[in-house]
């Protein structure tokens, strides 16, 4: 179960040890929801891309080095709302899902459970932790209108980078 | 011996400005075509460089006009021959840029703003709109044709041809509903009984559409997209499952999929257009920013090789002025100031040969004047001498005893005579005689210093005044030969104040062509020199005294020129004369 967001929290993170995997889950809990279900009916294509990076952490001497990047992963889903079939489609890679009413897109296209960041081996999940973001664009801009996100970086919400640490017992949620 | 300068070089920065042109274009080439598509991602690489592109790269052009400018203003500073000209240049090249990129900015941006415009036209909106109503129109059209055909009782009525008639089902089948293109039915195991139409719309395995009734979702192919509704019917109390389906035109998805496309790109493009174009602009700017600098660079440079041959030509004439003509002017270059350099370098060639030949004459002409002088200036004694000894041998033939009165008179004018042309004698031979300078390093207030105390017991009633000598004032020079100059000029001030006066000797350090002098000013408070014998002044064997020899100025202006220096005058009859001497500091 999906813990509460607290206000000003846009993103929720999770990560968990199963079995040698590193597994994370992540929510979108910013006020861009809304807007991507408007964008979506309007016509246009939402994109959602969570990112996650895996570091360790250095200590004494070492840590004014800052802790070192041993993995980073992303997902980009690719969300609109096919008007012949009136469902809503979430693409990511090859994977496509179309779904019903805004109550099954809203968590499918906004919510990454479970997802498998790192096979390790022989290491304590204490001296890791993981960063997350989530790069969220209500209306995915085709080239070349997409240039104006270099430039006017309003059509485009990022979260800032969260920190969790790594659970022993596996993913809370 | 002649020696060469290059009129053109440098074109090395030339050829560098063009590589940063041509790097410049196809970064632009790139930019367009390839990279301007992977912009949308910040952390994208053709984001990166574009950054880098567009703030590094005029960064670099801008610090180097920052130095070229702070370099011509330098020259300018310190007159540098060429800089108001390469200035002109400068300015014109780069008005002439921003004259011939105003009009193409305004036209580029007329034309994103009327391209933009005409592509988001309410007309195309409209149409693209229509195109998607159509077909989801006729979409919508064949699935509720088919699923209230699944549903009625008119395909249970035809079912009863089952197994009987199959051909007469699937005919009526499509006399009844022409959007039916296929039908299948399966028994209640699964197993099919009846296929008719399009056979790639023939479904391999019944679980496919287990549990299914209703419409199922469109299935699309890579050709064709397939429409299919299954509905549970009983026939003589067997039931089936009967799937009946249309395939959509060729092409409907793959068409319909352009058209959301291209209906979603213009509704992006409608709601973005204002920023797209403040974009685009900007971007615009970022590219046509660098190109002018860079035709600014250019301007420099071709300034630079214009000048080059002028400044070179201007140097050369100087040079030739001070007297140098053995300067020449190299170019490489095919063009008019080649020619020109060409022309100068004939003109400098003819010049120095016409002034050889007037040199020689001059020193034909001179030698001759001298010889006549000389032979003018000995004759003078021989007629007393001639007469004192005729005057005493016409005595001795007359009366031989009464030569003694008549005799001493005589011997000692004839004494007198001869001495006077030995001093003559002595004073040409110094003159012709004078050797090369031997520079050493003089104090110029003890040098004159030394001078003074030779003619003090000579000054009578005048008086030398050193007070305004700078002690510090050392140059190089022949001491013996600056010594004979002082000598010569105080003894004829001295000579100028029979009733007595001042002599002044100042000296300063003076900048003349980028060499310092030291400049001497003699300055007497006597007769002054007539206007008519200005010319005269510095011409050997020309003197207005009783006794002189006329070789003192001469031997004077001889040494001041034997150290590259000058010697002129000043002078106002009753006030005075002012001789003012420029000897370089180095030798």
């Amino acid at each position: 179960m999906v813990p509460p967001a607290v206000p000003g929290q846009e993103i929720l993170l999770s990560a968990g040890l199963t079995s040698r995997e590193i597994r994370v889950s992540a929510d979108y809990a910013g006020d861009e929801i809304e807007e991507v279900l408007s964008a979506i009916q309007e016509g246009f294509k939402s994109e959602i891309v969570f990112q996650f990076r895996l570091y360790e952490r250095k200590r004494g001497f070492f840590s004014y080095f800052g802790d070192r990047l041993v993995f980073e992963k992303s997902v980009t889903r690719l969300a609109y709302h096919d008007l012949f079939e009136q469902r809503f489609v979430v693409e990511s890679g090859d994977e496509r899902r179309t779904l019903g009413g805004e109550e099954q897109f809203v968590p499918a296209f906004f919510r990454l459970s479970g997802f498998l960041l790192a096979l390790i081996r022989d290491i304590d999940v204490r001296d890791y932790y993981v960063l997350g973001r989530i790069r969220v664009q209500p209306i995915r801009l085709v080239s070349p209108l997409n240039i104006v996100t270099l430039l006017f970086q309003q059509t485009v919400t990022t979260t800032p980078w969260q920190a969790v640490d790594i659970q022993e017992q596996g993913l809370q949620w | 011996m002649v020696r060469t300068q290059h009129a053109s070089t440098g074109s090395g920065g030339l050829w560098a400005l063009i590589l940063i042109f041509v790097l410049l274009i196809s970064l632009i080439v790139v930019f367009s075509q390839q990279i301007l598509a992977s912009l949308g991602n910040p952390n994208s690489l053709g984001s990166v460089i574009l950054f880098l592109a567009a703030i590094i790269l005029p960064l670099i052009l801008l610090g180097i006009i920052i130095y070229q400018i702070s370099r011509l203003v330098q020259e300018r500073r310190t007159s540098r021959p060429g800089s108001l000209l390469k200035t002109k240049l400068l300015l014109f090249f780069a008005l002439i840029a921003l004259l011939s990129s105003i009009p193409q900015a305004l036209l580029s941006v007329s034309f994103i703003n009327s391209t933009i415009s005409f592509w988001t036209e309410a007309g195309i909106g409209t149409a693209l709109k229509g195109g998607v109503g159509i077909s989801l129109d006729y979409f919508q059209g064949v699935v509720g044709s088919l699923e209230s055909f699944s549903k009625s009782s008119t395909l249970n009525t035809l079912l009863r041809d089952l197994g009987r008639n199959n051909d007469r089902l699937w005919r009526n089948l499509q006399d009844a509903n022409s959007n039916v293109h296929f039908v299948q039915v399966f028994d209640e195991e699964g197993k099919e009984i009846l296929f008719k139409g399009n056979p790639a719309a023939r479904l391999p395995d019944v679980s496919l559409i287990a549990g299914a009734e209703g419409r199922l979702p469109k299935e699309d192919r890579a050709d064709l997209s397939i429409l299919r509704s299954v509905s549970r019917q009983s026939v003589a109390g067997i039931g089936y499952r009967v799937v009946v389906g249309a395939v959509l035109s060729e092409g409907f998805a793959e068409n319909a999929r352009r058209l959301t496309t291209s209906l979603e790109t213009f509704n992006q493009l409608n709601r973005y257009k204002r920023l797209f174009q403040t974009v685009l602009l900007i971007f615009y700017g970022f590219f046509s920013f660098p190109i002018f600098l860079l035709s600014i660079l250019v301007s420099f440079l071709l300034s630079e090789e214009l000048i080059r041959p002028i400044v070179n030509l201007e140097d050369a004439t100087r040079r030739v002025a001070e007297g140098d003509y053995s300067f020449r002017i190299l170019t490489r270059s095919g063009d008019e100031l080649s020619a020109l350099v060409g022309s100068f370098n004939r003109m400098i060639g003819e010049l120095s040969h016409t002034r050889q030949q007037i040199v020689q004459a001059e020193k034909i002409a001179a030698w001759q004047e001298i010889a006549q002088r000389l032979a003018h200036e000995i004759k003078n004694p021989l007629t007393p001498i001639k007469l004192s000894a005729q005057r005493i041998l016409k005595r001795y033939q007359a009366n031989p005893g009464e030569v003694g009165p008549v005799l001493e008179p005589a011997v000692a004018a004839i004494i007198e005579e001869v001495e006077n042309l030995n001093k003559l004698l002595g004073e040409f031979r110094e003159f012709a005689r004078l050797p090369g300078p031997r520079p050493e390093e003089i104090n110029i207030l003890q040098l004159v210093e030394e001078v003074t105390a030779m003619y003090t017991h000579l000054s009578g009633g005048v008086k030398i005044d050193l007070s305004h000598l700078k002690e510090d004032i050392v140059l190089s020079a022949d001491r013996n030969q600056l010594k004979q100059v002082f000598a010569n000029l105080l003894k004829n001030g001295i000579q100028a104040m029979p009733g007595g006066g001042t002599i002044v000797v100042r000296c300063d350090v003076v900048a003349k062509e980028n060499r310092d002098y030291c400049r001497i000013w003699i300055e007497d408070t006597g007769t002054g020199i007539q206007e008519e014998y200005h010319d005269q002044v510095f011409r050997p064997y020309f003197t207005t005294k009783k006794d002189g020899t006329g070789l003192g100025l001469a031997i004077v202006e001889r040494v001041v020129f034997d150290h590259h220096g000058s010697i002129r005058f000043e002078t106002q009859t009753g006030l005075g004369t002012t001789f003012i001497i420029d000897l370089p500091m180095e030798s």
